[in-house]
Parts: structure tokens; sequence; C-alpha cells
């Protein structure tokens, strides 16, 4: 249980750990008590409460520095997809009775250490908004959907729900005019064409070249960088007073 | 719901239920989580519950006592039971304009 008060900052350790770690004690967490646990610590580290704390600042806390170490993992997940999808297109032929295929087995660790930046993309930019029911369920659901897909690929479902939360997070993020239209747009654009894409291939409304998969696995990983770089860049229309409100 | 706690974000309505919960007298965090289920209905998370605290005591709406066999109890402050009192008057008379509505509506 120690290591779930941990993950809370120093300062807040210092004046609440002793009693949170009583109060586990009284009522052992379960899984959504755990999963309210890393929220807090992620909200405490994000607006620091603790009062008479000299590390807690008084205005403009460590959103921007936070913002930009997710911003810059995502970003970083972006690499290890397009590097993924490079093993995968370059994989050995392997030829199994009258079928042969290429074995992209060695990019499934990067793909799932991309989905792990997908999903600290998409915790971040909920975190920077205004709460919001819709964005905060589609972070929960879509990250455990994009672990999954992470590390087993062909299950198409996973990967759409995923993308489909990315795409209601997104929404949540331009509704709070926290992003632009043009970079929700820039997102629906990116997993909608991919998916399409795929799905029309899949069902055969579309003659797939050679190499077709490639290539719409390259468009989806456009959504990496439409969600790293809004953490990176400071939101377009943003005000101190809107910042003031969303700091709790 | 008063400024008071507007600003509060997604720890707004847990905190109502806290102030609630302490205005019968000082409680510490579990006895707080227990009987917030009880008076809502929804259980309180650990996260949400300190999060709630921390926001409240850096307020100045609750004071923490002195810690009995590590579990801390807190009290409302007389801030925090004046900005309790304008949260219900507020929330009594919102209901009580909603609920003339509903019956205006039922007797057309």
């Amino acid at each position: 249980m120690s290591r779930l008060a941990a993950l809370y900052p120093a300062a807040w350790r210092d004046r609440y750990e002793a009693e949170f770690l009583a109060l586990l004690q009284e009522r052992p967490p379960d899984l959504g008590d755990r999963l309210d646990i890393v929220r807090g610590a992620i909200d405490e580290r994000m607006h620091p409460q603790v009062p008479g704390s000299p590390k807690v600042p008084v205005e403009a806390p460590s959103i921007g520095r936070w913002s930009l170490v997710a911003g810059w993992t995502t970003l970083l997940g972006s690499g290890l997809f397009y590097l993924g999808l490079a093993l995968w297109a370059t994989g050995p032929i392997v030829v199994n009775g009258g079928d042969a295929y290429r074995d992209g087995s060695a990019a499934l660790p990067f793909i799932f250490l991309a989905m792990l930046g997908l999903v600290v993309g998409m915790v971040a930019v909920v975190l920077t908004i205004p709460p919001s029911r819709a964005a905060n369920a589609a972070a929960y659901i879509s990250s455990l959907a994009a672990l999954l897909w992470g590390g087993a690929p062909w299950l198409w479902w996973a990967g759409l729900i995923a993308f489909g939360g990315v795409i209601v997070i997104g929404g949540a993020a331009w509704r709070a005019r926290a992003w632009s239209a043009g970079r929700f747009a820039a997102l629906v654009a990116a997993i909608g064409s991919a998916w399409g894409l795929a799905f029309l291939a899949l069902s055969g409304m579309l003659a797939a070249p050679d190499g077709f998969q490639y290539v719409v696995f390259a468009i989806g990983g456009l959504t990496w960088l439409v969600l790293g770089t809004s953490l990176v860049r400071p939101p377009r229309i943003e005000t101190d007073a809107s910042l003031g409100a969303r700091r709790d | 719901m008063s400024q008071g706690l507007t600003d509060l974000g997604r720890f707004a309505e847990p905190s109502l239920y806290i102030l609630v919960s302490l205005s019968d007298g000082p409680k510490h965090g579990y006895a707080i989580m227990t009987d917030v289920e009880t008076l809502s209905g929804v259980p309180l998370g650990p996260g949400t519950l300190y999060g709630a605290l921390a926001r409240l005591e850096s307020r100045g709406l609750i004071e923490a006592l002195e810690p009995v066999d590590r579990r801390r109890p807190y009290r409302l402050t007389a801030l925090g039971a004046t900005t309790l009192k304008a949260q219900l008057d507020g929330l009594a008379g919102f209901a009580k304009v909603g609920l003339a509505r509903l019956r205006g509506e039922g007797a057309r």
C-alpha cells in the first residue's frame, strides 16, 4: 500500500501519508480505489494543494512542465510506432504451407511501447482540460484497450476502442477550447482515414495494393503527433482565468 | 453552488459531501468515507477523499486536529460552516423552484 502513497509528491506524503496509509489499512483498496488513488496522485502532481508547503506554487503550477514531459513521451511513442512499422515492413518472409507472409513479430515490443506513449498523451490531455465525464471515461477505457491492442494488434476491436476514445478526448479538448478546430479535425482525419481504409480493404470494397497495410498504419501514426504536439505546444486559446479554473 | 466550491472542479461534489459529513462533528478519513457513502449512496475513493480534503483545508473550510493513533480527525471551520450553509441554502432554493415548476407542469 505504501507503493500507492509513493505515487504522490514528497510534500503531500509529508503531510498526509501516515493517515492515508491508516485509511488504506482500515479499508483495503479494491481495483477501483487503486485507480482513484492513481488519479488523485496525478492530480496532486499537476495541481499541488498541500497547505504551507514550499513546493506549492501560488501561480502557474507544474502544468506546463508535466504537459511538456507527457508531450515528449507521446512523441517518443510516435517514433517507436514508426520504428515498429519499419521492422514489420522489412520483416522476414515466412512460408507456411501454401501461404507466405511477412513476420512482423519483431515490431511488437515497439508497438506496445508506442501505445504506452499514446496512453500518457491521452491521460495528459484529459488532465489539462476542465473535468469531463466523457473524456475521463474515454481515457480509462481507451487506455486499457490501447495496452491490449499494443500487445496484440490483431485484436482490431481493441484498437478501434482505443482510437475511438482518442477522438472522444480530442473532442472534449476542442470543446474546452484547449484544442483548435484544425487540430481536432487533423486527429479525426488521421484516425478516421486509417480505420476507414482498413475496413474498406478488409471488407473487399477496396482492392488493396501491396504494402497497403503499411500506409494505413503510417496514417494512423499521425495520432501520436497530433496528441504530442498539443502538449508540447501551449494551447491556442487559453486565458489566465480559464487556466485558474482548470487548476482544480 | 457558491463560488466557494465551484472552483474545486471535479472535487466540488465530494467536497460538499465531506462538509456535510463533518457538520455533526469531527471525523477521520475512514469515518468520512463511510458516512459519505451512507449519505450519498456513492462510494468515495481514497484518492478523491484526500484530494478534496487537501483542497478544503487549503481554503480554510476544514482544519486538521491532532492525530489519534495515526488517524487524523478533521473538523469544520467557521468559514466552512458558513460556506456549507450557503451551499445548502442554494440547493434548497434550487430544489424548491424545480419542484414548483414540476408541479406546475403536472397541473397542465
